[in-house]
């Protein structure tokens, strides 16, 4: 029998732009879409989509300590005060869990939801336009490092704002709508010039 | 009559590059930057449209879009303005609402009987005989309307963008210009919308365009967003600007509003006022100045202060012979033309086009005959305050401007330029600068503090003292005080008499301002006259309440693009590549069958099905109080299931009524897995964290439902393929009927349940949805030879239909309580509360009137869901499910009857349309009715 294996739900349709796949910790991950330079590119001068779903995340109901010992690469998302989301590298939510469970206090409830949303990252000096046209919310509230809960395409969503040398967004949705959010996100990215990008782009621009 | 000018310096078109259009049967030329309506002129074309009510001859009137009277046919769009609508090769243009042709209209004796039809004329005439009525309605209708509407469906693609600028700037014209250029160079970001295709606007007394053009080039270089072509035409609460551009429809919440919408010229009430050659300044002055045009030859222009010699010298700089008509008295007005003073023109006349006006002083109805083949009226404007008024701004008559200006704007906002009533360049661009700086320091941006205090000063300048014409002429003849539904001085008077005596009163009765200009080219003078046949001042009479749209909105663009949220499981491909037919299920998307649902019944029955139940609902409960949480909510107990088991769960609401059922499996002492319907999800999700948090219970509710695949593996070897897919002992003993326990299945982390909806032994596999295809790969790899077949809805449903498992919400409706549908048996009223409780205690001891039950029918008929159970002729209940079952050999389904018709054997009649049947009551499952192949 295979390995298991774990897909993001838009992965198919990824594979029908020119992705191509990696493994990496379990997960079938979109590590390019032939063309680095290009994709770099559309980064630093466009706009870029990717999908980021084999992220690891951690749903915190209660309170999280500040400074927490946790792995690199770590991104905490504090969305109110009860509510936290973790993200970790692909296949970190075991040990995201270990570190969390124990400090997150009684009453608190600790869930790995790294399958119940599907990630997205937009990335370049127009995701603004992008913005503009899939979501009310006004993305000049959320400042680098912060995060939100909004919506976009019509569905509810987690917004992380993640800057790097260019405007970055990491968008959450509810995976049963993965599908039709890349569609509808990649549609407006293509429509303004930019193009889907892998993981070694993203890296490359300095990505975690 | 109209011609074009030798080139002229500052004209927008290019000569070098013309264009040829189709208009009617002729082809004519023009150039880029000319509008269909600038280039019709310059073929001398004079009418442009035959009235609305009385097909009256028109002509172009005011060149900014805000008069009825160039709405023509476009390349088969109707109600186009011509006058602002840019000309491009190979356009197709018609004149509206005439018969065989505009430049003669059979319709025209519209006009000789237009006594017969004054407002309300519909209510008043043709009442007898009744029986004429459907024909003379059929009759009026079909003269009503302009324009034909296109037949072809519209497929161009839309968009809804939402802006949040720092400050949104209404309107490009000179004060718009000042303002944005202000805010933007202070650093704000600054949209700034122009319902034209140009900035720039109209500035009377203002032709050289060097002003606008510097302020122009200040914009762009401060990085200010211009939206062209877009207009803003409603503002609603929370300050949220719409506009509509040509294929976008922009949601706009800025943080500050700065209104320079401008002013709107007036004509003025004369008989003839309609004619042809009529026109308003700012028509004279784009014709000239912007597109070459000489409107005429011999020019009447009625000036009301200095501003409108503007128009005179920009007439006869252009060869035209000038005569002004003022209505001031005394002097002060500028040489260079024959001026008659302290009048105004009692009548203008001509067939279809005007050729002369009689001149005299005000109240006069006879006077100097003027030869002349363009009247010109520069005497009037009305602040375009729709907008502001909308935001909330209050207005307040301004005796010095003869004009309702806004004297209290709502917080954020700024009104600037000619709609604040501003005179002179100066003053315009001065407000505009002030209101750019005074947003810019209210967001927190430094600005130059020492500008402020002069350019207040500027701002306050108020320019020459209106003098408005006469509100009618004393001299006989149709005075239209609105030229789009042809209402005429008279008419108003009359309604006025007849009792419609206030603005709001005549513009229901009347239809004035309710035409296609909304207003902007007639409200003076409905004000005016509405105020003099009710005996009020001009001051006391305020323009109507106003509503958005402002400026007409194509529906697709309120429609805009069509997101339609879709939700989908991670073996969606799956199912595709395997030939599923899908369809919605709320908002899933879900394979109905892959082969035929008799097959897949079949399958299911007699070797092993494989089915996607990833919808259902999923939430996980976990918290020191998640058991009372539970036995709140449901009206079963919970409180007794051990870890590892599974029970059935109905959930009702607080008058007892079925919300929704599923399966509630304690996973340990203070956490559960709760199942519900897929539709429901949502809706229980708000339902439970709303209880939980009025209850404050030390409980966490998550909803999980993505994060969980899950598939029904179902049926007499469905046990088998199990045992080769985990390691796990799967059999009865270890993993009887109700119970789960987790394991790796195909080497994935799963939750394994040990339910059944259709009636066969089987395992709800739920597992980590990402995992979704690899799971499904490796079941129907395993179950090949045990002959497995993927299932859909459409066989789930005869399977459960089968076994007499109720749908909720299907099967049950708004006022089904669990003692009518079977379930009395889980509610445990001996429990301390639950949602329901008082209201089942009282159900519990009364008989039911109706109740859910499972039937048989013939084959020969399968009623629909839906249709009646009757008896002697009167409804009395309903059929909620129906199929037909290759294992009964029959129809079978749920019904809804009189508990009097509910027990075993008993019989009633099912009706739809023509057709009808008995169905005989059977109270147990239809097949395998003591559960032993679901047990197994």
């Amino acid at each position: 029998m295979r390995t298991a294996i774990r897909r993001s739900p838009a992965a198919r349709l990824s594979a029908r732009l020119g992705a191509v796949f990696v493994e990496e910790s379990g997960w079938e991950i979109p590590a390019s879409y032939g063309d680095d330079a290009a994709e770099r590119a559309a980064i630093r001068d466009r706009v870029a989509i990717a999908d980021v779903t084999a992220r690891a995340k951690v749903d915190v109901r209660g309170r999280l300590p500040e400074g927490l010992p946790l792995p690199t690469a770590t991104v905490i998302a504090r969305i109110s005060p009860g509510w936290v989301v973790v993200f970790g590298g692909p296949d970190a939510e075991t040990r995201l869990l270990r570190a969390i469970e124990p400090v997150a206090g009684p009453g608190a409830m600790v869930t790995d939801v790294t399958h119940l949303f599907a990630g997205f990252a937009l990335a370049g000096p127009e995701l603004p336009a992008v913005l503009e046209r899939t979501t009310s919310w006004d993305p000049t509230t959320l400042a680098p490092g912060e995060a939100t809960g909004a919506p976009i395409a019509e569905v509810r969503a987690l917004m992380i704002r993640r800057d790097l040398d260019v405007p970055v967004l990491e968008v959450y949705v509810a995976t049963e709508f993965a599908r039709y959010v890349w569609e509808t996100l990649s549609g407006v990215v293509a429509g303004l010039g930019g193009a889907p990008v892998g993981w070694q782009a993203l890296r490359a621009e300095g990505w975690t | 009559m109209s011609e074009r000018l030798p080139e002229r310096q500052g004209e927008a078109i290019r000569r070098d590059r013309p264009i040829r259009f189709r208009f009617e049967r002729r082809t004519l030329s023009a150039f880029e930057g000319d509008t269909v309506g600038s280039a019709l002129a310059a073929a001398g074309v004079s009418i442009t449209s035959r009235s609305f009510k009385y097909h009256r001859p028109r002509g172009l009137h005011c060149m900014t879009g805000s008069c009825p009277n160039c709405l023509m046919q476009i390349d088969g769009i109707p109600n186009v303005r011509a006058c602002t609508e840019p000309v491009r090769e190979g356009m197709r243009v018609e004149r509206q609402n005439a018969w065989p042709s505009a430049d003669r209209d059979v319709h025209g004796w519209l006009n000789t009987f237009s006594f017969m039809m004054p407002p309300g004329f519909y209510y008043k005439i043709f009442q007898r005989p009744r029986w004429a009525w459907p024909f003379v309605e059929s009759f009026i209708r079909s003269k009503a309307g302009l324009g034909t509407v296109p037949r072809e469906p519209d497929h161009r693609r839309r968009r809804k963008i939402d802006l949040h600028p720092d400050v949104v700037v209404i309107g490009a014209g000179v004060a718009g210009l000042a303002a944005a250029a202000e805010a933007a160079g202070a650093g704000a970001t600054v949209a700034l919308l122009e319902q034209g295709h140009e900035a720039g606007g109209h500035l009377p007394g203002e032709p050289d365009a060097g002003l606008r053009s510097g302020l122009w080039r200040r914009v762009l270089d401060s990085g200010v967003r211009f939206l062209p072509n877009t207009a803003a035409f409603g503002v609603f609460a929370g300050m949220l600007v719409a506009a509509a551009g040509p294929d976008d429809l922009f949601r706009i919440r800025a943080k500050h509003v700065i209104f320079a919408t401008g002013a709107v010229e007036q004509s003025a009430v004369f008989p003839g006022n309609d004619l042809p050659g009529v026109m308003v300044s700012s028509a004279a002055h784009l014709l000239v100045h912007r597109y070459g045009v000489l409107p005429g030859r011999r020019a009447v222009v009625l000036a009301g202060d200095n501003i409108a010699y503007s128009t005179a010298w920009a007439l006869r700089d252009a060869g035209a012979e000038v005569t002004v008509v003022d209505l001031r008295s005394e002097g002060g007005w500028p040489e260079g033309f024959p001026v008659i003073a302290g009048s105004t023109i009692v009548a203008a006349h001509g067939r279809r086009r005007v050729a002369g006006v009689t001149v005299g002083p005000p109240g006069s109805t006879s006077g100097q005959k003027v030869r002349c083949d363009l009247v010109v009226i520069a005497a009037a404007e009305v602040p375009s305050t729709n907008l502001l008024a909308q935001a909330g701004a209050r207005l307040v008559f301004d005796d010095a401007r003869q004009a309702f200006l806004p004297v209290q704007m709502p917080d954020r906002t700024h009104a600037v330029g000619a709609v604040a009533g501003a005179r002179t360049p100066e003053a315009t661009v001065a407000q505009g600068r002030l209101a750019g700086l005074e947003a810019a320091t209210a967001l927190g941006y430094e600005i130059d503090v020492a500008e402020v205090g002069k350019l207040r000063e500027e701002a306050a300048a108020v320019g020459d003292t209106v003098v408005l014409p006469p509100e009618v002429s004393a001299a006989s003849g149709k005075q239209f005080a609105c030229l789009c539904m042809d209402v005429t001085s008279k008419e108003l008077k009359t309604a006025a008499a007849e009792g419609f005596d206030s603005m709001e009163l005549l513009k229901r009765y009347t239809t004035i301002t309710m035409g296609p200009c909304q207003g902007k080219s007639c409200m003076l003078s409905s004000q005016r006259l509405c105020g003099r046949a009710t005996g009020r001042a001009f001051a006391e009479t305020a323009p109507t309440t106003a509503r958005p749209p402002w400026v007409p909105v194509e529906m697709g663009t309120l429609a805009g693009t069509r997101l339609t949220p879709r939700k989908q499981t991670t073996m969606h491909d799956r199912h595709a590549v395997a030939g599923a037919e899908f369809m919605w299920a709320g908002d899933w998307r879900r394979p109905h069958h892959y082969t035929t649902p008799e097959a897949e019944v079949d399958a299911v029955r007699n070797r092993v099905g494989l089915i996607d139940v990833s919808t259902l609902g999923k939430f996980r409960i976990k918290g020191p109080q998640s058991v009372e949480l539970l036995e709140r909510l449901y009206p079963s107990r919970f409180s007794d299931l051990a870890p590892g088991r599974i029970r059935y769960g109905a959930m009702l609401n607080d008058e007892g009524v079925i919300l929704d059922d599923g399966a509630v499996v304690r996973l340990a002492d203070d956490e559960f897995f709760v199942t519900v319907t897929t539709g429901n999800t949502a809706a229980l999700e708000r339902w439970i964290t709303w209880w939980n948090a009025d209850w404050q219970l030390d409980a966490q509710v998550l909803n999980v439902t993505g994060a969980f695949g899950a598939v029904n593996l179902a049926g007499p070897r469905a046990r088998s393929v199990m045992a080769a897919l985990t390691d796990a002992d799967v059999s009865g003993e270890a993993l009887p009927y109700m119970s789960a326990t987790r394991m790796e299945v195909a080497g994935v982390p799963s939750l394994v349940l040990r339910i059944g909806f259709v009636g066969e032994m089987g395992y709800e596999i739920h597992f980590p949805s990402t995992y979704g295809e690899h799971l499904w790969d490796a079941i129907m790899e395993t179950g090949r030879d045990g002959g497995i077949a993927a299932f859909g809805l459409e066989a789930q449903r005869i399977l459960r239909l089968e076994k007499q498992h109720i749908l909720v919400g299907q099967d049950t409706d708004a006022e089904s309580d669990p003692f009518e549908v079977g379930l009395g048996w889980m509610v445990k009223d001996d429990k301390q509360d639950f949602l329901g409780m008082r209201a089942l205690r009282d159900l519990k001891v009364r008989e039911p009137i109706e109740r859910l039950v499972g039937f048989t029918a013939p084959d020969e008929w399968l009623p629909p869901e839906g249709a009646s159970v009757v008896r002697d002729g009167a409804w009395v209940g309903r059929v909620t499910s129906a199929r037909r079952s290759a294992a009964v050999g029959s129809v079978i389904g749920l019904a809804w009857v009189p508990a009097d018709s509910a027990s075993d054997g008993s019989t009633f009649e099912i009706q739809f349309g023509g057709s009808h049947a008995i169905g005989t009551v059977r109270t147990a499952p239809f097949y395998d009715p003591h559960g032993q192949r679901l047990r197994s």
